[in-house]
C-alpha cells in the first residue's frame, strides 16, 4: 500500500477516534459538594404534626383536604378560576387597588407581584403572580426574581397565590349565616388560571392546599370529620374555639409586609421609593384584618374588630405600629428596628435569631390569651413568641424541632439560611442555658439534625404480666435498633421479646419499677436512651384500652386538680377556650346528639395525636412542655409531680391506646 | 472568532484523555511511516505571533462588555502527501497558547491536528482547488469550565480569479466539547475571503464570515439571556461581579478587514480588524427587554509571521 492509500485509509480512521473518544463530561457544572446545611426530617412546609393516616401518608398532604378545604370556603364554586376569584372579589370595581413587586427574601424567595384591594365592605383580597427564576445554578432564589416579576415574564411565572379577606355566604345546615371575616387560602395556575388542589413552593414537590399557605400564616391543621350524613363527604374541621363558627377558618391571618426584608427592582415605577406608600397602604389594610382586644380602637386601629373570645389577639399589630414610627404609624418609610418589649435584655438572640429565622410565621399563631397566675395557656398563645418569657417555655420543643428533627425553620430557603448563619450557635447557647448545658450543643458547637436519637417513649405504666409494646418508631436517623433492661433483671422476670427490632414486646413478672433502653444506630454513630416502666397489677392490660374508656377519662374521670377534662375542653362560646370540646355535642349537625357524634370526636382527637412524635401529641403533652392541664393531670413522672398520684396513670393508658393505633 | 467569553478547553475523564492521546500518537506515528513510502513533499513550518485588542471578551451586550488585550504564538507544521497528479493530501498539527492581560481565565494552550484532502483539476491558472478538512484541537484554560476539545469538518474551495485576487470560499460544521454544557456548542458556518494583492510584496484581505448555531455570552444575572439560554453555568473567569455563562442559538456574522507585508521571502507582518455581530435566534419578551438582545465584538490583531 502506496503513502498515498495509507493516507486515505488512516487519516478518517485517525479522526474518528480522535473526536469519538474526546467526548467528556461536563464536570463543570457539577454543583460543589461540602454544603454546611444539615438534612433533617424534610418535612418543609408540612405541619409539625401533618395527621398520619391510618394507611400511611399525611391527611393534611391530600388531595380530598384540598378539596374540602375549598368546599368550605367557596361552596358555591365561584372562585375555581383566578378570573373567577377576581370577579367575587371586585378586582375592577369600586374600591381601592394597588399593585407592588419585589422579592421576598426571608420568606420563599420568589419575585412576586401582588395586586391587591381593598372593598368599601373592609373586605381585602391580594393575588400574587410568583416569579420563579430557576436557571441560575448556584442561586435557588436569585434577586433576577423580582426583575421576572416586574417584567411578568410568563417563562418563570409558576403560579400564583390568592388570599382574601371576607366573609363566607351561609351553608345551610354546614356553617352559620354570621359575617365574621376570615382569611381564606386559594392556588391556580400560572398557564389556565384554575384552581390547583396542590401547589409546589420551594421546588420540593406538591403539597396540599391550603397547608403550604397555613403553615406560615398561623393557620391550623386540623383533621376532616367523617363522611357527613347526606353528602357522603367529609366536612372541614370546624374549630371549637373559632370565633366565625365557619367551617373554614382555620385561624389563620395575613401577614404584614416587612419591606426591611423585601428585595426590589431598579426598574422606574418598581425601586422600594416607588412602592413604599403601597407597602404602608398594604399594611394598613392588613392591620385592620387584625382583631383589637376590647375593640374601640382608634386611628388607624379604628378598623380593627374587637377580639373574640379565644382569637387571636392581633400579636403582630404592634410590630406593624413599631415599623412606621410607634402608635399611629406617622412614618411614611417602614424601618423595621422592632423589638417586643418582652424581649428587652435578650436583643442579640431576638435579633439574630428570632426576627429573621422565627417571628416571621410565629408572630401570627396562637389564639386567645394567658390567663391566671402563674400564666396558663388555654390557647397556645405562647406560640406567638412575644417575649422572652414564652419563647423559653417551648425551649424542649423549640431543640427538639431545630436540632433534633430538623424540621424547623419551616421554610427551605430560611432553614439553609439559619444553618448558614451564626444564628445556630446563639440558639444552642441560650437553650443550654435553660435546659442545661450540652442539651444543645456538643463540644461548645450546635448539635445538628441527622445524628441518630433514639426514643423509647416516655415513662409509663404497665401491666404485671402482660405484653406491652415497646415502640422505637420516634426515633430519628436510625437504622439498627437495640432494646436492653438496665440492670438486667433476675432471670425470667422480665423480658424483652424482637428485641432487636423497632419495635419490641415488653412483660415482668414482677411489680416494680424496671429501666428499659433503646439504643440505635446509624453507621459508625450510636444513641441510647432510657425509660422507666412502671410494672403494676391493677394498671389495665393495654390490648383493652378502647376508645370508649378514654372518653371516660376526658369525660367523666376525676383528675388530681378536682377537675375534669371536659371542664376546660367546653364547647364554644366562652372565653379561653381551647380548639377542641370533649362534651357529649352534635358535631355532625344533624340535630341529635348521637355515637356519630362520638365517632366525629374521635377523628377530632385523632388530630390531636401526633405519629411522627408520640410524645409531642397535644392529647398527651402541652407543647409548652408544662404537662398537661393546670395541675399536672397528665403526668410523666409521678415522682416530679406529687400533687398527681393519678396523673402517670391516666399518661401511660393514652399512651398505650395511641400506640395500639388508637381502637374505637 | 476566537475564545472569549465563547471559548473552551479541557480536562475531562482520564480515559477520553487517554482515547485523545492515542489518537494524537496514532496521527503522529503514521506520518513518518508514510513518509519512508516517498512522495512526500517539503514540510512547512510557521510561527505567528500576535499581540491584540479585543473590545468584549466576554461576548456580552454594550452595556456589559468587557475588553482586555491579548497575545499569541502559534506554531504550525505541514507536510504534503501527493496522491495522483490532482490531488494531495496535507496533513498538520498545531500547537501554541494565548496569554491575556486582564482575565487570565482566558489564558489557554492548544494542539491541534489537520489533515486536508485538495483536489485541482489541471494546472491552468484559475483552476479551482477543492478540499475537504477536518480539525481538532483540544484546549487547556485557567478558567475549568472552558477546557475541552473543537473540531471542524467542512469543505472549501480556492481560486484566483485574476493575478492580484484570489478568492476562497468554505462551508463547515463546528462543534466544541467542554467542560461545562455552556461551551458544548455546535454551529454551521459558510465564509468567504478576498485576497488582493497591492504589490508583491502586500496583500489587502477582506473575509466575511455567516455561522448559524450556538453562542455564548457572559454577563451578570440577566433576565434577559437567562429567557434565551440554553444552558447556563457561574462563570469562573469573570467572578468580581459574578458573571455567568449562557450558551443560546444565534446567527453570527464576523468581518475580516486585513493588510499583510512580507518582509523577505519567510517574514511578514499583518494588521487585521475583524468585528462580529451576534444576535440571539429568539429574543426575550419584549416586557423583559425592549431592546432587541445583540452582541458586538470588535478586535485589532498585528501579527508577525515566520516561516522556516
Amino acid at each position: 500500500m502506496s503513502a498515498s492509500h495509507a493516507a486515505i485509509v488512516l487519516l478518517p480512521a485517525c479522526a474518528c477516534l480522535l473526536f469519538t473518544g474526546c467526548a467528556q463530561e461536563n464536570t463543570g457544572d457539577q454543583a460543589v459538594t461540602g454544603t454546611t446545611i444539615p438534612a433533617g426530617i424534610d418535612r418543609f412546609l408540612l405541619f409539625p404534626n401533618p395527621i398520619v393516616e391510618t394507611g400511611g401518608g399525611f391527611e393534611t398532604d391530600t388531595a380530598a383536604y384540598a378539596s374540602t378545604y375549598y368546599a368550605a370556603i367557596d361552596p358555591d364554586q365561584q372562585k375555581d378560576t383566578l378570573a373567577k376569584w377576581k370577579t367575587a372579589n371586585g378586582f375592577g370595581g369600586a374600591g381601592e387597588e394597588r399593585l407592588a413587586v419585589f422579592r421576598d427574601a426571608r420568606d420563599l424567595g420568589y419575585g412576586r407581584r401582588m395586586t391587591g384591594r381593598r372593598n368599601l365592605d373592609g373586605s381585602l383580597a391580594f393575588f400574587v403572580g410568583n416569579y420563579w427564576v430557576t436557571a441560575l445554578p448556584d442561586q435557588e432564589y436569585p434577586h433576577v426574581n423580582v426583575d421576572a416579576a416586574v417584567a411578568q415574564d410568563a417563562k418563570w411565572h409558576v403560579g400564583t397565590n390568592a388570599i382574601e379577606w371576607s366573609c363566607t355566604p351561609l351553608a345551610p345546615g354546614e356553617d352559620p349565616a354570621t359575617c365574621r371575616k376570615f382569611a381564606k387560602f386559594f392556588n391556580f395556575s400560572s398557564a389556565t388560571g384554575a384552581r390547583q388542589l396542590t401547589v409546589d413552593l420551594d421546588g420540593r414537590g406538591q403539597k396540599a392546599m391550603p397547608g403550604p399557605c397555613l403553615v406560615c400564616h398561623g393557620g391550623r391543621a386540623d383533621p376532616l370529620t367523617p363522611p357527613a350524613p347526606g353528602s357522603g363527604l367529609p366536612r372541614f374541621a370546624l374549630l371549637n374555639n373559632s370565633a366565625t363558627g365557619k367551617r373554614g377558618d382555620t385561624q389563620a391571618k395575613l401577614q404584614p409586609f416587612n419591606a426591611d426584608s423585601f428585595e426590589w427592582s431598579s426598574v422606574p415605577g418598581f425601586t422600594r421609593a416607588d412602592q413604599e406608600a403601597t407597602i404602608k397602604a398594604f399594611n394598613l389594610w392588613v392591620l385592620c384584618s387584625y382583631p383589637l382586644p376590647g375593640g374601640g380602637g382608634t386611628g388607624v386601629d379604628a378598623c380593627r374588630q374587637a377580639a373574640a373570645p379565644s382569637e387571636w389577639e392581633g400579636t403582630a399589630a404592634e410590630m406593624i405600629h413599631a415599623w412606621y414610627g410607634g402608635a399611629g404609624m406617622p412614618n411614611a418609610q417602614l424601618a423595621d428596628t422592632y423589638l417586643p418589649a418582652g424581649w428587652v435584655g435578650h436583643e442579640t438572640l431576638y435579633r439574630e435569631v428570632i426576627a429573621p429565622y422565627c417571628s416571621t410565621c410565629h408572630t401570627a399563631r396562637g389564639a386567645g390569651v394567658a390567663t391566671g397566675n402563674p400564666p396558663v395557656d388555654i390557647g397556645q398563645k405562647d406560640i406567638d413568641f412575644s417575649t422572652e418569657a414564652t419563647f423559653r417555655s417551648y425551649a424542649e420543643r423549640i431543640k427538639a424541632h431545630v436540632f433534633d428533627r430538623g424540621t424547623m425553620p419551616l421554610a427551605e430557603l430560611v432553614y439553609e439560611e439559619f444553618w448558614e448563619s451564626s444564628a445556630p450557635a446563639l440558639l444552642a447557647s441560650y437553650l443550654d442555658s435553660v435546659l442545661g448545658a450540652g442539651t444543645a450543643t456538643s463540644s461548645g458547637a450546635p448539635l445538628r439534625p441527622g445524628r441518630p436519637l433514639a426514643d423509647p417513649g416516655p415513662n409509663r405504666m404497665v401491666r404485671l404480666d402482660t405484653n406491652a409494646t415497646l415502640s422505637g418508631a420516634d426515633s430519628l436517623f436510625a437504622s439498627t435498633y437495640s432494646w436492653t433492661i438496665v440492670p438486667p433483671p433476675p432471670s425470667g422476670e422480665a423480658t424483652i421479646v424482637n428485641a432487636g427490632s423497632r419495635v419490641a414486646t415488653f412483660s415482668a413478672k414482677v411489680e416494680g419499677d424496671y429501666k428499659v433502653r433503646l439504643t440505635v444506630g446509624n453507621g459508625a454513630q450510636l444513641h441510647w436512651k432510657d425509660v422507666v416502666l412502671t410494672v403494676s397489677g391493677t394498671f389495665p392490660d393495654p390490648a383493652l384500652i378502647r376508645y370508649a374508656r378514654v372518653l371516660d377519662m376526658l369525660r367523666n374521670v376525676v383528675n388530681d386538680n378536682n377537675r375534669l377534662c371536659a371542664d376546660c375542653h367546653r364547647p364554644g362560646g366562652v372565653p379561653n377556650n381551647p380548639p377542641i370540646a370533649f362534651a357529649a355535642i352534635d358535631r355532625d349537625g344533624d340535630g341529635a346528639v348521637t355515637d356519630t357524634d362520638d365517632e366525629w370526636l374521635l377523628k377530632e382527637l385523632r388530630g390531636r395525636v401526633n405519629l411522627t412524635e408520640i410524645g409531642a401529641s397535644p392529647l398527651l403533652l402541652r407543647p409548652t412542655g408544662k404537662h398537661h392541664g393546670t395541675a399536672n393531670n397528665l403526668s410523666r413522672d409521678v415522682n416530679v409531680n406529687p400533687n398527681a398520684p393519678k396523673g402517670l396513670e391516666r399518661y401511660s393508658e393514652l399512651y398505650h391506646w395511641i400506640v395500639n393505633g388508637m381502637p374505637d | 472568532m476566537g475564545p472569549g467569553g465563547g471559548a473552551p478547553r479541557a480536562a475531562g475523564g482520564i480515559l477520553q484523555r487517554r482515547v485523545c492521546l492515542a489518537a494524537l500518537a496514532c496521527a503522529a506515528g503514521w506520518a513518518p511511516a508514510a513518509a519512508a513510502q516517498s512522495r512526500l513533499g517539503d514540510p512547512s513550518v510557521r510561527a505567528v505571533a500576535d499581540v491584540g485588542w479585543d473590545d468584549n471578551v466576554n461576548r456580552a451586550q454594550s452595556a456589559d462588555s468587557l475588553a482586555d488585550a491579548f497575545a499569541t504564538l502559534t506554531l504550525d507544521a505541514r507536510i504534503p502527501f501527493t496522491i495522483g497528479d490532482h490531488a494531495r493530501l496535507l496533513l498538520g498539527a498545531s500547537g501554541g497558547g494565548q496569554a491575556f492581560n486582564r482575565y487570565d481565565g482566558l489564558t489557554h494552550s492548544f494542539i491541534g491536528l489537520q489533515g486536508e484532502l485538495q483536489h485541482r483539476a489541471s494546472s491552468e491558472f484559475g483552476a479551482p482547488i477543492w478540499s475537504a478538512f477536518l480539525r481538532g484541537e483540544t484546549d487547556w484554560y485557567r478558567s475549568s469550565l472552558r477546557d475541552g476539545y473543537n473540531a471542524s469538518a467542512g469543505v472549501s474551495v480556492r481560486k484566483p480569479w485574476t493575478d492580484r485576487i484570489l478568492l476562497f470560499g468554505a462551508a463547515a460544521y463546528n462543534w466544541r466539547d467542554g467542560r461545562s454544557a455552556v461551551f458544548d456548542t455546535e454551529d454551521w458556518s459558510i465564509r468567504g475571503n478576498l485576497d488582493y494583492s497591492v504589490t508583491s510584496q502586500q496583500t489587502a484581505y477582506l473575509g466575511l464570515e455567516y455561522r448559524d448555531g450556538d453562542a455564548v455570552s457572559t454577563a451578570p444575572a440577566t433576565l434577559a439571556y437567562l429567557d434565551i439560554a440554553d444552558a447556563v453555568v457561574l462563570d469562573d473567569v469573570f467572578t468580581d461581579p459574578p458573571h455567568y455563562s449562557y450558551r443560546y442559538a444565534a446567527r453570527t456574522g464576523i468581518l475580516t478587514l486585513g493588510y499583510n507585508v512580507a518582509i523577505g521571502a519567510r517574514q511578514a507582518l499583518d494588521i487585521a480588524y475583524r468585528a462580529a455581530y451576534a444576535v440571539p435566534k429568539e429574543q426575550p419578551p419584549s416586557s423583559v427587554s425592549s431592546d432587541r438582545l445583540y452582541y458586538l465584538v470588535q478586535q485589532i490583531t498585528v501579527s508577525y509571521l515566520l516561516r522556516f
